[in-house]
């Protein structure tokens, strides 16, 4: 992570965010900074557009109308760099190779990150150690708990030492010590002048959140 | 990305997952090599009708029949296969992780065409293996070596189907119809299974126009000694022209499907 970039502009902005599903406006321009070093939990009842805007915060969805930039990145411009700097976890329990360990799982994401051969196993081991997943390291991932597949998910986000972490429901099915995991790796993230985005229906119990914002009819309000 | 290394990385690596996500499922090798055997046999007994004018005799088609369905492998693997694994790859989430990664989903979705295609040489190493054994193939093992380029350019040239079958798949969710179709089309025109020649003259035009042909009637040459209508070098330059104007063709469009994809929302399966 580059700390100095993360001092001089904002982690992410994302300006005048508007995204339309049929006839539904989903979002309206809805804007959201976060600074290095803050963690901002978006919450929000169902159905509002939260998962939609971390979508497009993520660069896994493009916006109708509205600019997004992570570190001044702009995904349009420059995809790779952009989404090197991305930690996501998506909504769900979904995005995992099933048949394949933990292990292996993170060794094929921190390929996809484009991380260097030799910083690939120290890497690996943190992550797995940072969400307490060490001793499940050789294990299937189809034969893990749905609270166990959240860790290896989480690890995946955080793996390649992301400037932004965007964090999608990170908290479901985990237990107290997994939230406390959580804890953890933000409080590293933020140390290292990250930032992070933590979206959920009501706002998570971490005392490592620095600011809560909700999304009410298609904006972005401060709580 | 740092060029061709990364790349290689990506691939290799995706590669990698595909071999074991292979033989985690332990039937699956075996199933295919009694799929083989029986296509084989099938054939064997079927070129035992054979006594027309196009062959010395049975068992001349039967090497005939063989080389195709080594090609139909081989087509399968870089057409058919592809939109299939990519839309489990939707529904189980992890395209959206290609999208979301830094190598970004265009090289990975290319990297997932690579082991379907060394599992389709593995598989027609058998059955020509299998033919020779237990079938009296017989093979021209002083021509064999020009298998390899031929196979290697034969993929590179099929590929770019597989490609452009993703981008629909990414656009409408499923290509499982064009799919069947192109396989289908290619096998007629092709001359997998019969020569070309049987072809009214209507539609003969359809055998010179794509990459099937070439790569077939060159695998016949290396395979069984039997004549090209054409010189070695003429098919193989064929065969290599087609790569050259289709791969990019190809991921311009899986590129705009992928861009489309962002904006309507298609990469969510799940």
């Amino acid at each position: 992570m580059e700390a100095h970039d993360a001092a001089r502009v904002p982690t992410l902005h994302a300006a005048g965010i508007s995204k339309r599903w049929g006839e539904n406006r989903v979002l309206d321009d809805a804007e959201l900074s976060i600074a290095g070093g803050e963690v901002v939990a978006l919450v929000g009842k169902n159905g509002v557009g939260k998962t939609t805007l971390l979508r497009i915060a993520a660069g896994v969805l493009a916006p109708d109308v509205g600019r997004i930039r992570v570190l001044g990145l702009d995904p349009a411009a420059d995809r790779r760099e952009f989404q090197r700097r991305i930690g996501y976890l998506s909504a769900g329990s979904v995005g995992l190779w099933a048949r394949l360990t933990a292990e292996q799982n993170l060794e094929l994401w921190a390929a996809f990150a484009l991380l260097r051969r030799a910083r690939r196993r120290t890497a690996i081991a943190a992550s797995l150690e940072l969400f307490g997943l060490s001793e499940l390291a050789r294990q299937r991932v189809d034969r893990m708990s749905m609270g166990q597949r959240q860790r290896v998910r989480l690890a995946m986000a955080f793996l390649h030492d992301p400037a932004l972490v965007i964090l999608d429901e990170p908290a479901n099915s985990l237990d107290e010590d997994a939230l406390e995991l959580i804890g953890n790796a933000l409080e590293g993230l933020v140390a290292r002048g990250g930032g992070a985005l933590w979206c959920a229906p009501v706002p998570p119990d971490a005392p490592q959140v620095t600011r809560l914002c909700a999304l009410e009819a298609g904006r972005v309000v401060a709580r | 990305m740092n060029g061709l290394a990364d790349v290689a990385g990506v691939t290799l690596a995706v590669v990698r997952r595909d071999a074991r996500l292979f033989v985690s499922y332990r039937l699956r090798f075996v199933t295919q090599l009694l799929t083989a055997l029986f296509t084989l046999t099938l054939f064997y007994y079927l070129s035992r009708l054979v006594n027309v004018r196009s062959f010395a005799g049975p068992d001349q088609y039967f090497g005939f029949a063989v080389v195709g369905l080594v090609i139909v492998q081989v087509l399968n693997s870089s057409i058919a296969l592809p939109p299939v694994n990519l839309r489990q790859e939707l529904v189980a989430g992890t395209f959206e992780r290609w999208v979301a990664s830094p190598a970004g989903a265009p090289v990975v979705s290319v990297a997932t065409l690579v082991f379907p295609f060394l599992l389709s040489v593995l598989t027609a190493l058998i059955m020509l293996g299998l033919g020779s054994l237990l079938f009296g193939l017989n093979v021209q093992w002083v021509t064999v070596p020009l298998v390899i380029p031929a196979s290697v350019l034969g993929f590179l040239a099929f590929a770019p189907f597989g490609v452009l079958v993703m981008a629909v798949v990414i656009v409408a969710k499923q290509a499982l119809g064009a799919t069947t179709f192109i396989v289908a089309g290619m096998s007629l025109v092709a001359g997998l299974y019969f020569p070309v020649s049987l072809l009214p003259g209507w539609i003969r035009w359809a055998s010179e126009v794509q990459p099937f042909t070439p790569a077939v009637e060159l695998m016949r040459f290396a395979l069984l000694g039997r004549p090209l209508e054409h010189s070695v070098w003429a098919d193989l330059a064929q065969l290599a022209l087609f790569p050259a104007i289709l791969f990019p063709v190809s991921i311009f469009a899986l590129r705009g499907a992928l861009a489309a994809g962002l904006r309507r929302g298609t990469i969510f399966e799940y």
